[in-house]
């Protein structure tokens, strides 16, 4: 039994989501846009699924839309509102996942406004420099409310009163959604979250768009999902991310609470190895928890654990499959060899306990063995 | 030895760039009972537009892919840095020299021996396998390293520099086979690439680029010229820089004569590069540094030995004598072109003895005066 704790990129559908959706392929489903019973019977589902989606995310559900994932929805809200407005600058923070900063390159190298906020070394965005940025220009900004390599959590409302009024606000709520209770303050324009980081199923995906906010369509089509996504949809995951949507909802207090607990214990049985430093703040994102080692190689670390059935990861991972130094961890001014031993164990509803327990043993006993001058 | 005898002796390690020989390598170790790792290490720059056939982002997939099929584990370390500093840069600031580099002994002995070991060691391997076309023999206490049976394969001369020490912790699986041999093991098994090309000689070097690899490395933009002279110092042209020669080289020189030129030498202090007819490239031996013996000993001074001064060379029979950090090399009769930076490799008949690094080569008497050629 493998020991699985990388819920940062992804993680495990749920059971009973995999009921759902097995369920569902197999039933007779039509296409939510027909008018016969196939597909009415679509439609329900997908109104269904477009509530405790909503719920889950503390918005109205028409304000939900249904996509392929946060990189679909990251991508939809940036372009989309940067190519109905010509002159609107992007202000993003130099440690986004590359879906919002790869699409910041893009829009910069096609000529646009673009401009970086860095986090200081206690891993904190300057907000009284952002809130200047966006009085001064008409600006769209886009930031991730909990930061996917060291689980940093944005401080929202003391951003908000700084921000200029009528502005757009684009939060990527990847990481956060399911993990911590979400509440969007009206400066908030779009957001955006992927099903399977919540126990639904890959592929799926969503956007939020609050109301007065527009956005130019990524592509053209049937206009299906508010005008802004097309493409028939994806019924069966959608369905099953609803399910999710539900799950997290009800369990959401007692699992952040149990996760912080996780995460606690975690650090508190592999702090004393020799060559070790905390990345995570205390206070961050729960079930997240990413260290450096001074003495031992990322990718010696993520092999050694592997080879004991152990699944951790260093952040992203390049096509070639050798992990990179997170692009956080260089923000924080992390330096070789410590740059290439961050190792990030990011815990969900799988695991357990006992399952901690196992993995401090062996991450110290692989540190152990493996320690050599990086 | 039997299966449960192969899994105390702890894992393998299996060094795999994606060509068929290490993914052949892999396979029979794991047919044997072994408990095979298998790591892809990222050498080679991705901008190198790494055509080589080994090392590159699609060669991993493949790596990965054979080993998915062979049932073990496989990780792609990344080594890049270590490889720029310990392998490329020495390979430019030796052709500056005027010299002619061995990169792939430098990579054997500074990453593939060394760091690879390093990290074999860390995920509680005890050997390290390669898909070389080398053996090993042990007889008594001693290690013996003897040319891959396939006359057209050995790679032995690469593998020199190795001592005792690691090559009690080697293992060349197919270096017992021939090269078609191994592409029957590969269809036999079903490895996708039994049928890929042979890769080229240098893996970071596209063909018939070397010259401007050399002056990336470097940041030559404007390379230091010079003259081609002849044996008595008159200018027959101009090149380029010395970086574009090699002794022997006939190819390229830019300059017509009566007879077919050559490069006889190369000064890189005064940017000369000597051409001469055929007979000017005769030596009767050389003056070669930094020895390595494989038993740790040198022959017995006067010994016949055969050596090699380059790859693919046919080993010649010379004696050599050794003074100091210092061989002087005789060969029994004339050899052609012996080309500074190269390894002089010594062996007795299947055998290799050690090998050293070529300083300069010994005039043949009968050629013009007793100057040295290079």
């Amino acid at each position: 039994m493998s020991h699985y704790f990388d819920f940062n990129a992804g993680c495990r559908m749920r059971p009973e989501v995999i009921n759902r959706v097995t369920e569902l392929l197999r039933e007779d489903c039509g296409n939510p846009s027909s008018m016969h019973s196939p597909g009415r019977r679509a439609r329900a589902l997908l109104e269904e699924a477009r509530d405790s989606t909503a719920a889950l995310f503390g918005v109205a559900p028409d304000e939900i839309i249904f996509t392929s994932g946060a990189t679909e929805s990251n991508n939809t809200a940036l372009r989309g509102a940067m190519a109905l407005d010509p002159a609107l600058q992007l202000l993003v923070s130099s440690s986004e996942h590359a879906s919002i900063s790869a699409v910041a390159d893009y829009l910069e190298g096609n000529g646009r406004q673009v401009r970086r906020f860095t986090i200081d070394a206690a891993g904190h965005l300057d907000l009284e420099l952002i809130g200047r940025a966006s009085r001064e220009a008409r600006s769209l900004l886009a930031l991730s409310l909990a930061n996917g390599d060291t689980g940093h959590l944005l401080e929202l409302d003391k951003l908000c009163v700084l921000l200029a009024a009528g502005g757009g606000f684009h939060l990527d709520l990847a990481q956060a959604v399911g993990r911590i209770a979400l509440r969007l303050p009206a400066a908030v324009t779009t957001a955006a979250a992927s099903c399977h980081k919540y126990g639904g199923p890959l592929g799926c995906g969503v956007l939020i768009k609050r109301g007065g906010t527009d956005l130019a369509p990524l592509m053209a089509g049937g206009g299906q999902e508010r005008g802004v996504r097309a493409g028939t949809e994806n019924i069966a995951a959608i369905a099953g991310a609803g399910l999710a949507a539900r799950l997290a909802r009800a369990e959401l207090d007692e699992e952040a609470s149990r996760l912080k607990g996780l995460t606690s214990l975690l650090w508190s049985l592999i702090c004393e190895l020799p060559s070790i430093r905390r990345l995570s703040p205390d206070d961050g994102l729960p079930g997240t928890l990413t260290v450096a080692l001074g003495d031992v190689p990322a990718d010696v670390m993520i092999a050694g654990l592997d080879l004991e059935e152990f699944a951790v990861s260093s952040g992203s991972a390049c096509e070639a499959g050798s992990p990179e130094p997170p692009a956080t961890a260089v923000a924080l001014g992390l330096e070789p060899p410590w740059l290439h031993g961050v190792i990030r164990m990011s815990m969900g509803w799988e695991n357990s306990r006992d399952d901690v327990l196992a993995l401090a043993q062996s991450f110290n006993a692989v540190a152990g063995r493996a320690s050599f001058a990086a | 030895m039997s299966e449960q005898t192969q899994k105390t002796a702890g894992p393998v390690v299996v060094a795999m760039s994606g060509g068929v020989d290490s993914s052949v390598a892999a396979a029979l170790l794991v047919e044997q009972g072994h408990d095979v790792i298998g790591i892809s290490l990222r050498l080679a720059p991705d901008d190198s537009a790494n055509t080589s056939g080994c090392c590159g982002v699609r060669d991993f997939a493949d790596a990965a892919r054979v080993a998915e099929l062979l049932g073990i584990p496989h990780y792609t370390m990344d080594m890049r840095s270590q490889f720029r500093e310990k392998v490329m840069l020495p390979f430019a600031a030796e052709y500056l020299a005027g010299r002619t580099p061995s990169p792939c002994v430098l990579c054997n002995r500074e990453i593939k021996f060394s760091l690879l070991f390093d990290r074999a060691r860390a995920l509680g391997a005890t050997r390290v396998a390669t898909g070389h076309y080398a053996r090993t023999c042990s007889s008594g206490k001693r290690v013996r390293l003897l040319k891959g049976l396939d006359d057209n394969k050995d790679q032995s001369y690469f593998l020199f520099e190795m001592g005792q020490e690691q090559l009690a912790h080697t293992l060349f699986p197919v270096g017992g086979l021939s090269k078609p041999e191994v592409r029957e093991h590969a269809l036999r098994l079903g490895l996708q690439v039994a049928d890929k090309p042979e890769s080229h000689d240098i893996c970071f070097v596209p063909p018939d680029s070397y010259a401007a690899v050399v002056e990336r490395l470097q940041g030559l933009t404007d390379p230091t010229p010079g003259k081609l002279v002849n044996g008595q110092g008159q200018a027959l042209g101009e090149h380029e820089g010395v970086h574009h020669f090699t002794v022997g080289q006939r190819r390229g020189l830019g300059i017509s004569a009566g007879q077919p030129l050559y490069v006889t030498g190369i000064n890189a202090d005064t940017g000369e590069v000597r051409v001469g007819g055929r007979e000017q490239l005769a030596c009767s031996g050389l003056v070669a540094e930094r020895p390595c013996w494989v038993s740790g000993d040198a022959p017995r001074e006067g010994a016949p030995v055969e050596a090699r001064i380059r790859y693919r060379h046919a080993a010649v029979p010379a004696t050599v004598k050794q003074t100091g950090g210092k061989l002087t090399v005789n060969f029994d009769s004339p050899e052609e072109a012996v080309a500074p930076g190269q390894a002089v490799v010594f062996y007795d008949g299947d055998e290799v003895l050690g090998g050293a690094w070529i300083q300069r080569a010994l005039q043949h008497e009968t050629a013009v005066g007793k100057e040295q050629c290079a």
